[in-house]
């Protein structure tokens, strides 16, 4: 197979880096930690851990899926925010430019450069991950839909880490603006649904009306973070599967909601589409036709 | 090689290329200069294919360069001002990632980067981290990685700047090789006294115009013949002084120390008649000669930077 060579050459400069090889422990530290606190936990408490009590790692498994979520989001705009502000300080970017590889694939092995570390991480979590197997509860299929989820949102995530490069001058300032944009699509969709609820409901109890608040279309804001389709996944897997509709019905009555039944699979496409966009953006900004 | 008609390139309101016109022959070594901010970088970048011109077009090997610049990038190997090296990587797999870079096979591309290494003068240094190099090879290892894909023209911007002196005579020596082995070589330097020694062609841009082209010989003899007579007199200079000003075709002279420098328009004929007439009137001259034109002399004239205020300085350039 041909491989990129941009990610060839990041993955063989990255290898012999000991960030990666700390990044690696640290990871499967925190899910070793997870898994001990979850088991040895309940058992100090009862006693024993039998294969009856399918809860505890089953929590155990979502709360290492969580995890792994985080440290996504955590690790990957400082990997992908530094790539392209990287080959510009270092002033490589101009001598890649004159090459016959076009900025498309210097953007994608970029990318995939990004993505290649916390593939490694989550192949390295897969014992810890597959442990829940042991008690039941979650089958391959699960394992491996999750997986495909993480891939999804690392996808997007590096696209934004990517577009934030692409138009930084600066490593910093790059990497910086990735983790805000990232907070703010996590956290900050949340806040502003929250925020826009609250002075409806204001608005509403000072018009002397009483009737429930909806957000009505403004719910899909959701779509854009990459958590909520991510927690509508695990919830549906390991949970009652109603979570998100319960979280939606916080900013309004969405019981028939088509959109929001169905937010798992949009989130993807949504992520998948806004990644796209992302990519032909910093392609576009780093092609010498453009300047 | 190399055909650049009516470039312009426009910022804004600063139009940093004028119309420039610009011809590299194949197998030259043409030398590149200016004042800084003429225009050297802006032209380098547009032919490299970094930058897109306002107007005008670019011709390599008889191909237009259009929005396609695949025939560019097959044509050309670019070495910039810096190294752009990365860290963690071997002088091998530096060069095999270039190799890629160009499609090579990658089965030819461990040869083809030990030919490249051999042709720069690196031999064993081939698992060695590039950035343990010292500036002489990391500056041969760029050279080496332009050549990777066999490139006919070498385009080179600034390359020797941040050298010492021993190691861009070795610079310059490597380049000398390369056009003997039929590279075609387009160099900008602000090290005006090595251009002149290796360079066929030269070409002095301005105000983003190209204000003198041609071969560099040739461009020496003419400014020869303009230049003052430098006349060295060890006695009776007071007789000499009065000869010369008095002579119908001296316009200007002037003394320092035992030389009269002296602006002659004749021909080498009535130079011969005025060095006469010196001795006969009871001069003695230990020399006349008229003095050699350098091409800092023709870089001065034709952009004025004098007038600016710059100093030019042999080893490092320019400076204000």
């Amino acid at each position: 197979m041909k491989l990129n060579p941009v990610f060839q050459s990041e993955v063989r400069r990255n290898s012999r880096s000991m960030r990666i090889s700390w990044i690696i422990f640290g990871g499967n530290l925190m899910l070793a930690v997870i898994v001990a606190v979850s088991f040895l936990g309940a058992g100090s408490m009862q006693g024993y851990v039998s294969a009856g009590q399918y809860q505890i790692p089953i929590r155990c498994h979502m709360l290492m899926c969580y995890a792994l979520f985080f440290m996504e989001c955590l690790l990957i705009p400082g990997i992908a925010g530094s790539s392209i502000a990287g080959e510009r300080e270092r002033r490589t970017l101009d001598i890649l430019l004159t090459t016959n590889l076009n900025p498309w694939r210097i953007i994608v092995g970029k990318l995939e450069a990004s993505l290649s570390l916390v593939f490694l991480l989550a192949f390295s979590a897969l014992p810890s991950m597959a442990m829940v197997m042991i008690f039941g509860g979650v089958g391959l299929t699960e394992l491996l839909t999750e997986v495909l989820f993480l891939v999804v949102t690392g996808i997007f995530i590096g696209s934004i880490g990517i577009f934030c490069s692409a138009m930084c001058k600066k490593t910093n300032m790059a990497t910086i603006l990735s983790y805000l944009l990232v907070v703010a699509l996590v956290v900050g969709t949340v806040l502003a649904l929250m925020l826009w609820h609250y002075l409806l409901t204001v608005r509403m109890e000072n018009s002397g009306v009483y009737q429930e608040v909806s957000l009505g279309a403004g719910i899909y804001l959701l779509l854009l973070n990459p958590l909520a389709p991510y927690f509508g996944l695990i919830s549906g897997q390991l949970g009652n599967g109603y979570e998100l509709q319960t979280m939606a019905s916080c900013f309004g009555d969405y019981g028939g909601s088509w959109g929001v039944r169905h937010m798992v699979i949009l989130g993807i496409l949504v992520q998948l589409l806004l990644s796209a966009l992302l990519l032909l953006a910093a392609g576009k900004k780093i092609n010498p036709l453009n300047k | 090689m190399l055909r650049v008609e009516n470039l312009y390139k426009r910022y804004g309101n600063f139009l940093a290329l004028n119309g420039l016109q610009m011809n590299v022959r194949k197998g030259e070594l043409f030398g590149f200069v200016g004042p800084n901010g003429a225009g050297k970088t802006t032209t380098i970048r547009i032919i490299a294919g970094l930058l897109s011109a306002s107007s005008g077009e670019v011709w390599v090997d008889g191909q237009r360069v259009g929005k396609d610049l695949k025939v560019l990038k097959n044509h050309i190997g670019f070495v910039p001002d810096f190294f752009g090296l990365y860290d963690n990587l071997t002088v091998m797999e530096y060069l095999e990632f270039y190799a890629a870079a160009y499609q090579i096979p990658a089965r030819e591309q461990k040869r083809r980067a030990q030919e490249v290494l051999e042709l720069v003068n690196l031999p064993q240094v081939e698992d060695q981290y590039v950035d343990t190099l010292s500036r002489g090879m990391q500056q041969k290892l760029c050279v080496a990685r332009a050549l990777i894909h066999k490139p006919p023209l070498l385009v080179m911007d600034e390359p020797a700047s941040g050298l010492d002196p021993r190691t861009r005579r070795e610079f310059k020596e490597l380049l000398k090789q390369l056009r003997q082995m039929d590279y075609t070589i387009l160099i900008s330097s602000h090290i005006l006294s090595e251009l002149a020694d290796m360079c066929t062609g030269i070409g002095i841009i301005n105000q983003g115009r190209m204000v003198l082209q041609g071969d560099i010989e040739e461009i020496l003899v003419s400014i020869d013949s303009s230049n003052p007579l430098l006349i060295t007199v060890y006695k009776n200079l007071e007789e000499a002084v009065r000869l010369v000003g008095n002579h119908p075709l001296v316009t200007r002279v002037s003394i320092q120390g035992n030389v009269i420098s002296v602006l002659f328009s004749g021909t080498r004929e009535e130079e011969a008649q005025l060095l006469e007439s010196l001795i006969r009137a009871g001069v003695m001259v230990t020399s006349f000669s008229r003095e050699h034109g350098s091409l800092e002399s023709v870089f001065f004239a034709m952009t004025e930077a004098e007038k600016e205020g710059k100093v030019y300085e042999a080893e490092s350039g320019f400076s204000e």
